[in-house]
């Protein structure tokens, strides 16, 4: 932590001395009150052509060129036009220079607004993240030392490359690793159980004649010795597929590490989207209440960002809003723990009139937000905190929806139908879509990169922990379109080899995928059920 | 300071777009977005490619909220009912607006109204002369320094380089001579053979040194200039013919008092879309666009003034069409801009838009002005407007007269009784014939 953290307001290349001054007003306020622990922060006010660009890219100011960056900056135009979705603010880390002293300096890229007030809000709003960025163990941990660096290298990189090798052959490996990056490992999650064979090889050898078994045996001992493709199981099948492919050439293993390297770090961003947004506008609306603002400009500011900041009870929304959610997780917690309502005391209180009546007076709300921030990840805050009084009070109009297969000329959504309203269905789903960022965990079990000793590629289906959400196995199941697709069109490509996929169908009977020629995917039982 | 991010990026999404089909991976799939615009509710749809990942299916749970209990579908109305899911039942607009780029409305022209593609007409028009390559000989207005000097310094290297290897031969042979008359071998006769043999060969060395000393560049000396013929070089030109004639679209407005503001607005429509047309098939030359307002005179308007200008007084298209006439021949017309205009036929192909709602109390003369006009003009196209009952003669007249000009697609005719018949208008016009 910086003690006193040096703030600049920029405009264009130039410091705007008035705006400057605003801020690190702004700054000693929200240090002194809110014990925010802020980094040195260089913000940007940047006019709204420049936001869609900036956002377009995450945030950074330089990156690779790919087409994906223009849909998304078309997209973000089309809604700030239509008033869809205003873009306020986007915060990034920034160039690491002060490492050693543990200076971890953040870059803060600000829409003109035209309300000044706006603005000193969003400001407010800026330290929330910059908090964020500052505390948070996750943050931390996939913090690039020098983003912009890397960026500009393979920005630089990728143009060289297309130089030699044409941009369709550049724009295809950047493709393929956009549709694989999904397939990393985020918790670094090494062997939990073993993954158990399923076949028996020695049940083949009584079977076979002597000879046959000696043979056996051999092969056997000689595989034995050969060193298994990977050692244990891995989850990071996407830099699996990077370091031991034979397929790629050189420059394909380069854009394709670049793209994972790039991919991982904004993609990290998923495991904390809701303790981040939610600090963020909590920090915005303490901000707009204590500091002396005109009631009639907070009231304005509330009612702009109302939308933004909201999950609707009459209209139909899909997914939890992480401002909202956020926001109100940790208000409920400023409450429960100002009242000391929590530990022993507390839970074994049965009657309702002494539970609403409860208050310790101990004032420890906001000492145990800081302390949130410090050590939770979205999961984890879910977990701990989504209470079922916080349910009933505040969140009861969430639901949990599934749906099923569609019929021919039916959409998807049509499905789809409400399934719980309940408190443990709705705190499971929504600590699902957080384990593993809402993805499937898929592994290479231990030699899985040589299965068969031919070379093919073995992925494995996790299972496993799920049975604590208590979601079974059948509602996993894949999206069988989509990951043929992935399988023919990115996996095969790139390994060169047949792919084989264990999953399971949605009657909960594990199904071995496999696509030995890139054209077609075959599927054959595999195991019991 | 932020230095354009997205750049190239977003002329990679549009064509990536275009050659979905051709990729080995991906699909196009549409992103609607609804909203508002003034006021009126929109959805913007949005191309957007979707590239396959391994993710959940339909069966996984998720997190939504709103109204509806345990067992109710997430979309009532969805699916159930044909009719209605067609309305959209997300409880968004129905309008439909999209966004277009220039380009894509080109292309929305060329393949969806499909258009005919306008060939411009021939002509030979010495254009610019170049100078792409040089020659030993020429006149001396033609000769260049530059190349010249550049050919001296290559021809210095090589001659050095050559006397060098002489030099290096002529020092070894001397070399052999002397250790041959230091052997004591020979007789006294062949000894003289071979002093004179070397003092032949020391000659003819002095000499390349002499030569070396002339050309060789040294490092850290003035360069040495000396120019011979072999090294003069002058330019060679080369005339670039431009082979299209430029194009001049010429409105024609009516001002009389019967005009209404739709006609207006159509008007105005479809000159634009004709004017992006043109410009789309005159890529290598000029299009120049005249407006020329009418009621019972005529004269040429600049293009702001055109618009703004109020109906009022009768209808004669004669004197319009007289301003034409004295575009060709060179003679002066009434007009508000600053340029006489002078449309030579031989270099420019003419296209006569004219709106009007048909009124018009000299129907003969006007036609025998046009019948004198067609032989100069590309084409001429006459849109009426009448979204009233009141229907003219003068369209029914301009069909009987120019029916043979009709059928080969230089008058090209069209009544408008719906403003939404724009784009059919558009397609009469440029459109393909028969069929």
């Amino acid at each position: 932590m910086v003690q006193n953290p040096t703030i600049n307001v920029m405009r264009g290349i130039l410091v705007d001395d008035e705006w400057t001054k605003m801020a690190r007003d702004i700054a000693s306020f929200c240090i002194e009150k809110y014990k925010l622990e802020l980094p040195d922060i260089n913000f940007h006010i940047i006019g709204a052509e420049d936001l869609y660009s900036i956002s377009a890219t995450g945030g950074w100011n330089v990156s690779p060129q790919h087409w994906s960056l223009g849909e998304q900056y078309w997209i973000s135009k089309q809604q700030h036009e239509l008033g869809l979705g205003q873009l306020y603010e986007i915060v990034v880390p920034s160039e690491d220079t002060k490492k050693d002293l543990g200076y971890h300096p953040v870059d803060a890229y600000v829409y003109d607004a035209s309300q000044d007030y706006a603005k000193r809000l969003v400001i407010a709003h800026v330290y929330g993240h910059a908090h964020m960025f500052e505390v948070n163990p996750i943050e931390r941990k996939f913090r690039p030392d020098y983003p912009q660096g890397y960026l500009a290298y393979a920005k630089k990189r990728l143009e060289e490359l297309e130089q030699q090798v044409g941009e369709d052959g550049v724009e295809r490996i950047m493709d393929i690793s956009e549709s694989l990056f999904t397939l990393v490992d985020w918790y670094h999650m090494e062997e939990v159980k073993p993954y158990e064979e399923e076949e028996n090889v020695w049940e083949k050898m009584l079977e076979t004649p002597a000879e046959k078994s000696r043979e056996l045996k051999k092969e056997l001992t000689e595989r034995g010795d050969k060193k298994p493709l990977p050692e244990k199981r891995d989850y990071d099948v996407f830099k699996f597929i990077i370091n031991n492919s034979t397929k790629v050439t050189e420059w394909e293993r380069e854009i394709m590490e670049i793209m994972y390297n790039i991919k991982k770090r904004s993609y990290a961003g998923g495991l904390i989207n809701i303790v981040h947004e939610g600090f963020s506008a909590l920090i915005n609306l303490r901000y707009a209440l204590d500091a002396n603002i005109p009631i009639g400009e907070v009231f304005d500011w509330l009612k702009m960002t109302y939308g933004i900041a909201s999950q609707p009870k009459e209209v139909r929304m899909i997914g939890a809003n992480p401002y909202w959610l956020g926001m109100n997780l940790f208000l409920d917690v400023i409450d429960r723990w100002d009242k000391g309502m929590y530990g022993l005391d507390w839970e074994n209180l049965t009657d309702v009139e002494a539970r609403k009546e409860f208050d310790k007076k101990i004032n420890k709300g906001w000492e145990k937000v800081i302390e949130i921030t410090k050590v939770d990840d979205d999961y984890s805050f879910i977990d701990n905190y989504f209470t079922e009084d916080f349910f009933k009070h505040k969140a009861s109009h969430l639901l949990v929806y599934q749906g099923d297969k569609p019929d021919e000329g039916e959409k998807e959504e049509d499905t789809y139908m409400i399934v719980s309203k309940m408190y443990k269905d709705v705190k499971n789903a929504l600590l699902f879509n957080k384990f593993n960022n809402g993805l499937p965990r898929i592994f290479i079990p231990k030699n899985g990169g040589d299965y068969d000793g031919l070379g093919h590629l073995m992925l494995v289906q996790d299972f496993s922990r799920y049975d604590k959400l208590d979601i079974l196995q059948e509602e996993l199941t894949l999206d069988l379109k989509d990951t043929y697709k992935t399988m023919m069109d990115a996996l095969y490509p790139v390994w060169g080899k047949p792919v084989h996929l264990i999953t399971t169908t949605n009657e909960g009977q594990k199904i071995m995928l496999s696509t030995l020629d890139g054209i077609k995917v075959k599927i054959t039982p595999f195991g019991s059920k | 300071m932020i230095i354009d991010p997205v750049g190239s990026s977003k002329k990679k999404y549009r064509k990536r777009i275009q050659d979905a089909k051709k990729k080995a991976i991906g699909e196009v799939k549409y992103y609607q977005l609804g909203g508002l615009k003034r006021g009126q509710p929109i959805i913007v749809t949005i191309p957007i490619i979707h590239i396959p990942h391994i993710e959940y299916g339909p069966w996984a749970p998720g997190v939504a909220s709103g109204p509806g209990e345990e067992g109710d579908p997430l979309y009532p109305g969805h699916g159930d009912d044909e009719d209605e899911s067609h309305e959209g039942g997300k409880g968004e607009g129905d309008a439909i607006y999209e966004e277009m780029a220039m380009k894509d409305l080109i292309n929305y022209l060329k393949d969806e109204l499909e258009l005919e593609m306008i060939k411009p007409g021939k002509r030979k028009k010495k254009e610019r002369t170049i100078y792409p390559a040089y020659s030993p000989r020429g006149p001396d207005s033609l000769f260049d320094l530059d190349e010249t000097i550049d050919a001296m310094m290559e021809r210095h290297i090589v001659q050095t380089k050559m006397y060098k290897r002489l030099e290096n031969e002529l020092m070894k042979n001397i070399e052999d001579v002397d250790i041959k008359i230091v052997s004591e071998n020979y007789s006294q006769k062949d000894l003289e053979t071979l002093k004179d043999e070397k003092d032949v060969l020391e000659s003819r060395l002095s000499r390349i040194r002499k030569d070396l000393t002339d050309i060789e560049f040294e490092k850290g000396q003035k360069l040495k200039i000396k120019i011979d013929d072999d090294d003069l070089r002058y330019k060679t030109s080369k005339i670039i013919w431009k082979e299209e004639k430029d194009a001049i679209l010429i409105n024609f407005r009516d001002l009389s008092g019967s005009i209404t503001k739709e006609d207006l607005e159509a008007s105005w429509t479809v000159s634009k879309l004709t004017d992006i047309w043109l410009k789309d098939a005159y890529k290598d030359s000029q299009v120049d666009v005249a407006y020329v307002p009418h009621n019972d005179w005529a004269w040429e308007e600049t293009e702001e003034g055109y618009y703004k200008l109020m109906p009022n007084g009768g209808t004669s298209f004669t004197p319009a069409y007289e301003i034409v006439h004295d575009m060709i021949k060179g003679n002066d017309y009434p007009r508000n801009t600053q340029v006489k205009r002078n449309i030579n036929p031989e270099e420019t192909d003419i296209y006569i838009v004219q709106y009007s709602d048909g009124g018009n109390w000299d129907t003969d003369a006007a036609l025998d002005s046009i019948e004198r006009l067609l032989p100069h003009v590309t084409r001429f196209c006459y849109l009426e407007t009448s979204f009233g009952d009141w229907k003219s003669e003068y369209y029914n007249k301009l069909k009987e007269r120019f029916s043979d000009k009709i059928n080969d697609g230089s008058v090209r005719l069209y009544r408008m009784q719906k403003q939404e018949q724009t784009w059919d208008a558009l397609k009469t016009f440029f459109g393909k014939r028969g069929g």
